[in-house]
C-alpha cells in the first residue's frame, strides 16, 4: 500500500477543502481568505464575475501558484506536506490551453500517461476509449498544431482524464465545444460522479453552472459568498424559488459588493520571508 | 497633421512601452550601446590604421558591398511577408481616417526616432574614423548624408515591394524576390575566388556605396557616377512609393503581433515557431520520428519526446545548418597548423551559439505547455533531466563526429583528436547546464518580463567566466605540444571539473523548477 492509499481517507467525504486561502500578486489581492469544500461525487462549481479569483483559486489547487496563507487538502491530503503525490488524485484543464503543438493527438496522450506512470497497457487502452469518446479517432494522427480550439480543448480532458483522476479540476470547460460535445462531456461527467469521483468546474457562464453542476459557490473579490444547491442559495438570496442562478448570483455578488464597500479595508497576510523573518524571530 | 503626428507619438509610445516592461531592458540597452560603442571604435582604429598603411581601396569595395548586400537581402525577405501590421494598428488605426500614405510615412518616422539610438555605434564609428583619419567635415558630412540616403532607399524599396506584394501578389512577384536575393548574394562567392564577376564590375546600388564610402575614407571625393547612382536609386524608390501608396492597401494588411527588440511577451516567436512546426513537420523533415510507448524508462521516453520536438520546430536542422555553414566558411583553412584555430572556433560556436540557439528554442516552444507536467505528481523533475540529457548528448555528438572525421581524413593527429574530444564534451556539459539554467531563471511568473537577448546574453557571460579552464587546456594542447601524460592528467580534471558545473547547475535546475509559479 502506498503512503497516500494509506493516509488519504478514501472513507473521507471530503474531496477537496480550502481553508482560509489567501494570494496576491501585482499587487492585487485575488483571494481573500477563500474557503471551499468539494463532496466525494458531486459536480462542484465556481462561478463569479472576472478578476474575482477564480482562476488563481484553481491554479493554487493544481500547484501552478503558490498560497501566502491557509491550507488546501485534495482527498485529505494536506498539500503542503505533500506537494506532489496530492496530484495523483487530480485532472487539471486550464482555461487558455497550451498544448504540445508538435505532438499529434495519440503522442500527447501517450506523453501525458506517461508523465502519470500510467502502465503502458492502460494508456493505450484508455487513449482508445477518450479517442473514441471525443469523437477524435480520425484526428489520431494529426499534430495538435492542426487542431480547432474545440478538439484541442477535447484533447486536454482526455489528457486529464489518462489516469482516472479522483477529482477533476477544469477551468471554463465548455469554450469552444460544440452543442453536441458539451452534451457527450456532461453524460462523462455524471459517469465519473456515479462512480464516486469528483468534477470541479470554474466558469462565468450560469447557465452552464446551472445545468451541469450539483453545487455552486459564488465568489466574488476572492471571497466565498455563499455555496450550495440552487434551492439553498435562492434560499439565501431571498430571490424566490423561480429565481435562475444568474438572478440569485446578481443579488449576492451586489449585497457582497455593498458590504465590501462599507466595511473597512482588510491587510493582506504578511509574506513569509526566510531568512530575514527566522533570523527576526530568534 | 493633427492625426500623422498622433500617430507617430502613438508608435513612439508603444515602443517605449515595451521598453519600460521589463527593468531588464535598461541593462541589455547599457550593454548593447557599450559593447557595440567600444567594438566600432576598435574597428574603425583597424580600418584607418590599413587606409594609413597604403592598402589598395579597390580590395575593400568587394568586402563591404557583400557586407551591405547582406542586409539588403534581410530587408527582401521582409517583403515576403506582404504588407504587415501590428496588431494593435490594425484594429485601431486601419480603422480611423487616417491615409495609407499618412500611415506609412508615420511609421517612417517613428522607426527612425526609435531604432536610431541603436545606430549610436555607427555614429561613434564614423567619427571616429574621421578623427583618425583627419577627414574635412565636408567628407565626413557627405559618407553621412550617403549612407543616409541609401538607408531611405532601402526603406522605401521595403514598403513599396512588401505593397506590391500583397496587392499583386502570386508566385511571380515572391519569384522574382528571391531571384533578385540570389543575384545579390552570387558575386560574394568571388570572394572565396568560386565566381567570375565580382561586384566591383557591377552596377549594383550596393556598389556604387561601398566605392562612395572608400573613396571618402581614402580622403577623396566619390566617383560622380557612383553619386549620381545613388541619387538615382533614392529617387527612383520615392517614385516607386508614391505610386503604390496612391492605392489603399489596408484590406491587404496583415496583422502580426507587436515585435520589438525589448519584447517579452513571446507571442510573435510563438507563432513564428508554428509556422516552423508546420513546415519541419512535413514528410521530408520528420525523418520517421515520432512517440511510443516503446521507451523503457521514463526518461528515455522524455528523451525521445526532446529529440522529437527538436526534430518537428526545426531548431536540430537550423543548429546542424548553423554548424555546416561554420565548417563551411573555415573550408579555406585547409593546412593542419591552419585549421586549428578555425575549429576551436567553431566548436565554441557550437557550444555557445547553438546551444542557446536550442534552449532558447525550448523555451519558446514549452514555456507555455510546462503547466502539463507540473500538474502531474513526478513535478518537473523528470522533463528537466531529460532536457538536460538530450541537448548534452546532440551537442556532444555533433561536434564529435566531425572531428573523428577530421581525424580520419588525416587533418587532426589522434593526441589533438583527444583534446578536441575532450574540449567538446566539456563545452558540452558546461554550455548545456548554464543555457538551461539562465532560461529557467527568467521563466516563473515573478521573472517573466525578460527579452530573450537578455536570457542570452546572461547565459554567454556566465559561459564565459564557466568555459575558460576548458579554453586554456586546448590552448595548451595546440600551442605547448605537452605530451601524453600531461594531457591525460589535464583532460581528467578538466572532465572533472566539467561534471562538477554540470552536477551544481543541474540541482540548482531542479531548485529552481521546484519553486517555479506559472
Amino acid at each position: 500500500m502506498s503512503w497516500s492509499e494509506t493516509r488519504l481517507g478514501y472513507e473521507s467525504d471530503l474531496m477537496l477543502q480550502l481553508f482560509d486561502v489567501w494570494k496576491a500578486y501585482d499587487g492585487f489581492q485575488a483571494l481573500r481568505g477563500l474557503n471551499l469544500e468539494v463532496k466525494r461525487g458531486e459536480i462542484f462549481g465556481l462561478v463569479g464575475p472576472n478578476g474575482a479569483g477564480k482562476t488563481t483559486a484553481l491554479k493554487i489547487i493544481v500547484g501552478l501558484l503558490k498560497m501566502d496563507k491557509g491550507s488546501i487538502r485534495v482527498n485529505g491530503v494536506n498539500i503542503e506536506d505533500e506537494p506532489y503525490g496530492y496530484k495523483k488524485f487530480i485532472g487539471y484543464v486550464p482555461e487558455v490551453i497550451s498544448l504540445p503543438e508538435y505532438l499529434t493527438v495519440e503522442e500527447f496522450l501517450f506523453y501525458s500517461g506517461k508523465i502519470r506512470e500510467v502502465p503502458n497497457e492502460e494508456i493505450r487502452e484508455r487513449v482508445n476509449f477518450y479517442l473514441h469518446a471525443f469523437e477524435l479517432e480520425d484526428k489520431k494522427k494529426t499534430m495538435i498544431l492542426l487542431l480547432s480550439r474545440g478538439m484541442r480543448q477535447k484533447a486536454a480532458i482526455s489528457s486529464a482524464l489518462i489516469h482516472d483522476p479522483e477529482l477533476l479540476i477544469l477551468d471554463e470547460p465548455l469554450i469552444g465545444i460544440d452543442p453536441a460535445g458539451q452534451h457527450r462531456l456532461k453524460e462523462l461527467f455524471v459517469e465519473r460522479i456515479k462512480n464516486g469521483k469528483s468534477v470541479f468546474i470554474s466558469t462565468h457562464m450560469l447557465d452552464t453552472a446551472e445545468r451541469m453542476c450539483n453545487r455552486v459557490a459564488i465568489i466574488h473579490r476572492g471571497r466565498n459568498v455563499a455555496t450550495g444547491d440552487l434551492k439553498s442559495l435562492q434560499n439565501i438570496s431571498k430571490t424566490g424559488e423561480n429565481s435562475t442562478l444568474e438572478e440569485v448570483f446578481l443579488k449576492l455578488t451586489e449585497e457582497a459588493e455593498k458590504e465590501i464597500y462599507e466595511a473597512p479595508t482588510e491587510e493582506p497576510p504578511k509574506k513569509k520571508r526566510g531568512f530575514l523573518r527566522t533570523f527576526g524571530r530568534t | 497633421m493633427g492625426a500623422f503626428w498622433d500617430l507617430v507619438k502613438m508608435k513612439v509610445k508603444v515602443f517605449l512601452g515595451t521598453f519600460k516592461a521589463s527593468r531588464a531592458n535598461l541593462a541589455l540597452f547599457v550593454f548593447f550601446i557599450l559593447y557595440f560603442t567600444a567594438a566600432s571604435i576598435g574597428l574603425s582604429m583597424v580600418l584607418a590604421d590599413t587606409v594609413r598603411k597604403g592598402s589598395n581601396p579597390i580590395l575593400y569595395i568587394d568586402q563591404f558591398s557583400a557586407f551591405i548586400n547582406l542586409f539588403f537581402v534581410l530587408v527582401l525577405m521582409g517583403i515576403l511577408k506582404g504588407f504587415t501590421v501590428f496588431e494593435y494598428e490594425y484594429n485601431m488605426v486601419l480603422t480611423s481616417p487616417v491615409t495609407p500614405r499618412h500611415y506609412l510615412v508615420a511609421n517612417v518616422m517613428a522607426d527612425l526616432i526609435t531604432y536610431s539610438v541603436f545606430f549610436c555605434p555607427f555614429f561613434t564609428a564614423l567619427g571616429a574614423i574621421a578623427v583618425s583619419l583627419g577627414l574635412s567635415v565636408l567628407l565626413t558630412l557627405l559618407t553621412f548624408a550617403l549612407s543616409l540616403i541609401f538607408l531611405f532607399f532601402l526603406i522605401l524599396l521595403k514598403i513599396s515591394f512588401s505593397i506590391l506584394n500583397s496587392v499583386y501578389g502570386g508566385l511571380t512577384i515572391k519569384l522574382a524576390i528571391v531571384i533578385l536575393m540570389v543575384l545579390l548574394l552570387l558575386p560574394a562567392l568571388a570572394i572565396f575566388g568560386y565566381f567570375p564577376l565580382r561586384y566591383r564590375d557591377l552596377p549594383y546600388p550596393s556598389t556604387l556605396l561601398a566605392q562612395s564610402i572608400i573613396s571618402l575614407i581614402y580622403n577623396e571625393l566619390p566617383p560622380t557616377e557612383s553619386f549620381i547612382g545613388i541619387t538615382l536609386c533614392f529617387l527612383v524608390s520615392l517614385a516607386l512609393f508614391f505610386v503604390t501608396t496612391r492605392r489603399n492597401v489596408f484590406p491587404f494588411a496583415k496583422p502580426t503581433p507587436l515585435m520589438t527588440p525589448f519584447d517579452t511577451s513571446m507571442r510573435a516567436q510563438t507563432l513564428k515557431m508554428s509556422t516552423n512546426i508546420r513546415y519541419f513537420s512535413r514528410s521530408v523533415f520528420r525523418l520517421g520520428v515520432s512517440l511510443n510507448l516503446s521507451s523503457k524508462s521514463l526518461t528515455q521516453f522524455l528523451m525521445k519526446k526532446e529529440f522529437v520536438r527538436m526534430v518537428r520546430d526545426g531548431s536540430l536542422f537550423t543548429s546542424l545548418l548553423m554548424f555546416v555553414i561554420f565548417s563551411a566558411s573555415s573550408l579555406d583553412t585547409r593546412t593542419e597548423q591552419g585549421s586549428m584555430p578555425a575549429w576551436i572556433f567553431i566548436l565554441t560556436f557550437y557550444s555557445l551559439i547553438i546551444q542557446s540557439i536550442l534552449i532558447s528554442q525550448w523555451r519558446i516552444g514549452e514555456s507555455e505547455t510546462l503547466w502539463i507536467p507540473l500538474t502531474s505528481h513526478l513535478g518537473l523533475e523528470h522533463t528537466a533531466k531529460a532536457l538536460l540529457y538530450s541537448l548534452v548528448l546532440i551537442s556532444f555528438v555533433v561536434p564529435a563526429a566531425t572531428i573523428c572525421f577530421l581525424t580520419l581524413a588525416g587533418l587532426i593527429t589522434p593526441l589533438l583528436l583527444f583534446a578536441f574530444l575532450v574540449f567538446a564534451a566539456s563545452l558540452s556539459l558546461i554550455g548545456c547546464s548554464v543555457n538551461l539554467f539562465a532560461a529557467i531563471h527568467f521563466l516563473g511568473k515573478k521573472s517573466k518580463a525578460v527579452p530573450s537577448y537578455m536570457i542570452m546574453l546572461v547565459s554567454l557571460l556566465l559561459l564565459g567566466l564557466l568555459v575558460s579552464p576548458a579554453f586554456g587546456y586546448l590552448i595548451l594542447c595546440l600551442i605547448l605540444n605537452i605530451d601524453f601524460v600531461v594531457n591525460f592528467v589535464s583532460a581528467a580534471f578538466i572532465l572533472i571539473y566539467s561534471c562538477a558545473v554540470f552536477y551544481l547547475l543541474s540541482k540548482k535546475i531542479r531548485e529552481k523548477f521546484l519553486n517555479i509559479e506559472l
